[in-house]
């Protein structure tokens, strides 16, 4: 009798995402993330009525169908990322001034495809559509620091995706959305202290799940009718993840000897926490127009069904007390995205690419705060592309403009002000076919 | 040329990129002070013990600097930065409340001997905050002199209302009519010290024209009055208590007694009945009844709360017909008394000592509940009077180091 090995099918995926490096904090609204090709990039992400290369997987399934061959496709990038915050009274106060610790963060996209004359094509694609980290600096002393000072959401989507071409115009295509995921939450915990009449920092608590699982999946249709005018709409589905991890609280001494005791006595012990947080669904309708063969336009209006975060739930399991309730009431939000293309007489060496997005903020007022402050987005992308005769390298820069946000007196922890992000997105595509 | 022409946009976008890049957020200043229609060149505060800033039982200049009208005169830049108030030295008086431990809880009081007199000399035209603790309406119209802080505050020189005339007050507070409520509370709901609506109405009226004709310039804001049935002095023994008398001495629950008999829900018990019910009064026969003076009954407590609710329609019809901001105290801490407050992601209640919005007597705001008071007078006066006068910094209040401490730490 043999031995069977044990087959553990997630461990390969779960290796290169490891590999693949983390996501950044979101850049598009929200804690999404678009960064899923150079080519789309430098066309601000309008891409979905055009998509036809490998990342197709993300932008517009039906796409893939257009391979031939073998592809692989590495889409790294480098996002780096600041917030600032300035208060005002009543809480924290005028001339309160914060600012997170700098990040740089490089996730990649990563793609692997092989078509069959155009006509049938299958891959997978691993990459992070969704992610946050916003750390403030100093936690011992930032003033938000009893409502959070360090937030990190990770997701890996493994996406195996199919795609046919029904006939010459019509190609449709889906994949299977294989989602794992980890959260992080720091805070500072605080305490009234009656014998000082004064709040008092007490300890802190830090979250951290496990990997985390959950499963949706994506669908697009392309339609390219005689003439310019060409049409791509794609969807992809919510994913909730539930996640289980470990809660661990850790008391910081006061000096105050009659209340430090106290805290003691009732400091909650490390502990199973539970929390859940979803990945919202996603469209996605696009219209490229094709005035030439040397220039391409399109249009892409994306809707993101937000309003499924409608609260952040934490549950400690010995300490049931201590449970969080952060109400989010977020919104679904659009954003439209244009963007063209150049690369003369279609079949040059050399291609060129430029755009602009705006992106809706889905989070009111009430929650712009230390979890995860969020704005309004301007994007303008510049892109260029150079295709050899097995090998494409697309590179795009993006700069983001987000107007600063007021927390306009409303936030839910009474901790109001304006804050400031300011962003700066760049990445390659380096794409191998192998006929 | 079309080449050329794309290069120069090409450079022009970058360039207006890079300084969008750069933006960067320098800390906020509060804006301009506006105090609109109101002018607070010569504010005068009328009230009791909670604008004159008693806490834990005594009253202190720490807390004084906290009282409601100093930070409202604060933040309104009144009376060109100087607005007196009867400051008193430690050890207060009397001798402030001190926390000694919180399990079990127990008290002491600040060691010394109670000073003799304010050490802010009262100035010819009287002190800006009149405010005196036991004020009733009726008081503030004709009492001058009778009680410690009376005498402390008005110095023999006439009465509140007289005071606060003579200095031609361009804007007044009035923070009054919470004694008259609060009295058949202190009282365990003795209903003779209740005052009925029409005399409230009356009384207040009567105050209202005085000082429209002593003070006809003057802008008002006026205070309502808070559910004062849910105050921790009223509302933090429960009718029903675990005590080890079950077999065994294990814990079970008790329903408590007065001489009428088992106290139902909704029964209030004074704070000060909490050690008599230690050493086992309130407990089944024949153990003694809880006295009378220390329980506010199911009735009781139903006719004070709707003597405040009458107390209050006088007040809202008075501010209307004055044309003053209402303050409503009331709709506070309603909220509060339900749901606590958060600041900065920190939670507060009114749980007895250990919620931070109560001193240690149970009866009135501590430093941050006077300071949320002020914001709930500044709301009002603004809104009123399309004034933007900025808010009272909170986090001053709940965090070292503070303005205030190092104020209080100079005094």
């Amino acid at each position: 009798m043999t031995t069977r090995p044990r087959i553990r099918p997630f461990t390969a995926p779960l290796a290169l995402a490891a590999m693949l490096g983390l996501p950044g904090v979101a850049h598009a609204a929200g804690y999404g993330l678009y960064e899923m090709g150079a080519r789309a990039l430098g066309q601000a992400g309008a891409f979905t009525a055009r998509a036809d290369d490998p990342s197709s997987i993300y932008f517009n399934p039906a796409g893939l169908s257009r391979l031939d061959g073998q592809e692989l496709l590495l889409s790294p990038n480098l996002i780096v990322f600041k917030a600032e915050f300035a208060g005002v009274s009543p809480n924290p106060g005028y001339g309160v001034h914060e600012q997170t610790v700098d990040k740089a963060f490089p996730p990649v996209a990563a793609y692997y495809a092989r078509g069959v004359g155009r006509k049938f094509a299958a891959g997978i694609g691993i990459y992070n559509p969704y992610g946050l980290e916003v750390q403030w600096a100093n936690p011992d002393q930032y003033t938000g620091r009893y409502i959070s000072t360090r937030s990190k959401i990770t997701p890996f989507y493994f996406v195996p995706t199919a795609a046919v071409a029904l006939n010459d115009r019509l190609r449709v295509g889906a994949g299977a959305n294989i989602v794992w995921s980890n959260v992080q939450l720091e805070r500072h915990i605080a305490a009234y202290d009656p014998f000082l009449d004064q709040t008092v920092d007490v300890g802190t608590v830090k979250l951290d799940s496990h990997d985390s699982f959950g499963v949706g999946f994506n669908a697009g249709v392309q339609w390219w009718p005689r003439g310019k005018v060409k049409f791509g709409g794609t969807y992809r589905s919510k994913v909730a993840i539930d996640y289980t991890g470990r809660a661990d609280f850790t008391q910081r001494i006061t000096g105050d000897a009659a209340f430090d005791p106290i805290v003691s006595a009732t400091f909650p012990p490390d502990q199973a926490v539970t929390t859940s947080i979803p990945f919202p669904a996603q469209g996605s309708l696009g219209i490229a127009y094709q005035s030439c063969p040397s220039w391409a336009f399109e249009g892409d209006l994306n809707y993101t069904w937000w309003g499924v975060f409608d609260k952040l739930e934490v549950n400690f399991a010995q300490t049931p007390s201590r449970n969080l309730v952060a109400v989010e009431n977020w919104k679904n939000a659009i954003n439209v995205r244009v963007g063209a293309e150049y690369r003369k007489g279609g079949t040059a060496p050399w291609s060129y690419r430029a755009g602009y997005y705006f992106d809706e903020t889905p989070q009111p007022a009430s929650g712009v705060g230390p979890l995860l402050p969020d704005a309004d987005r301007h994007g303008i992308s510049l892109g260029v592309g150079h295709h050899g005769a097995s090998t494409t390298i697309h590179a795009y820069t993006l700069w983001l403009i987000t107007p600063d946000r007021s927390t306009e007196g409303k936030n839910r922890d009474d901790y109001n002000g304006t804050y400031s992000l300011g962003s700066f997105v760049t990445g390659l595509s380096l794409g191998q076919n192998f006929h | 040329m079309q080449m050329h022409r794309t290069r120069r946009a090409l450079a022009a976008a970058l360039l207006a990129l890079a300084i969008a890049g750069c933006a960067k957020l320098d800390p906020l200043s509060p804006p301009a002070t506006s105090t609109g229609q109101a002018d607070f060149s010569n504010y005068v505060a009328m009230g009791t013990s909670v604008s004159m800033g008693i806490q834990s039982n005594g009253l202190l200049d720490q807390h004084q600097l906290t009282s409601v009208p100093n930070l409202i005169a604060r933040q309104a830049g009144a009376n060109d930065g100087v607005f007196t108030q009867p400051l008193v030295a430690s050890p207060g008086i009397p001798n402030l409340l001190v926390l000694t431990s919180l399990a079990p809880l127990t008290f002491s009081t600040l060691p010394g001997t109670p000073p003799s007199a304010p050490h802010v000399p009262r100035p010819a035209d009287g002190y800006d905050n009149l405010a005196i603790s036991g004020a009733v309406v009726a008081a503030a119209i004709a009492q001058s002199t009778g009680s410690p802080y009376f005498d402390l505050v008005l110095q023999g020189q006439g009465t509140m209302l007289r005071q606060c005339i003579a200095q031609h007050p361009t804007f007044i507070t009035v923070e009054l009519g919470v004694n008259d409520a609060v009295r058949p509370v202190l009282a365990g709901g003795d209903l003779t010290t209740l005052i009925s609506v029409p005399t409230f109405a009356t009384l207040y009226t009567q105050l209202m024209d005085s000082l429209a004709a002593g003070a006809p310039n003057a802008l008002l804001a006026l205070a309502n009055i808070p559910q004062l049935t849910l105050i921790p002095y009223a509302a933090t023994v429960p009718p029903v208590v675990q005590a080890p008398v079950g077999p065994g001495g294990s814990l079970v629950p008790v329903r408590l007694r007065d001489a009428a008999g088992p106290l139902p829900d909704g029964t209030l018990i004074l704070l000060p009945a909490k050690p008599l019910i230690q050493a086992g009064y309130g407990f089944p026969a024949p153990a003694p009844a809880l006295p009378d003076s220390l329980v506010i009954t199911v009735a009781e407590r139903a006719a004070i709360e709707t003597a405040i609710g009458g107390y209050n329609a006088a007040i809202a019809a008075e501010a209307q017909a004055r044309g003053a901001a209402l303050v409503d105290e009331y709709a506070l801490y309603d909220g509060i008394y339900k749901n606590g407050i958060t600041i900065g992601g920190v939670h507060y209640t009114t749980e007895f000592v250990a919620g931070g919005l109560f001193s240690l007597d149970g009866v009135h705001p501590s430093d941050l509940g006077s300071g949320i008071l002020a914001n709930t007078f500044l709301a009002a006066i603004n809104r009123r009077f399309g004034a933007r006068i900025p808010p009272v910094d909170l986090s001053q209040l709940t965090h070292p180091p503070s303005a205030y401490a190092l104020a209080k730490a100079g005094r």
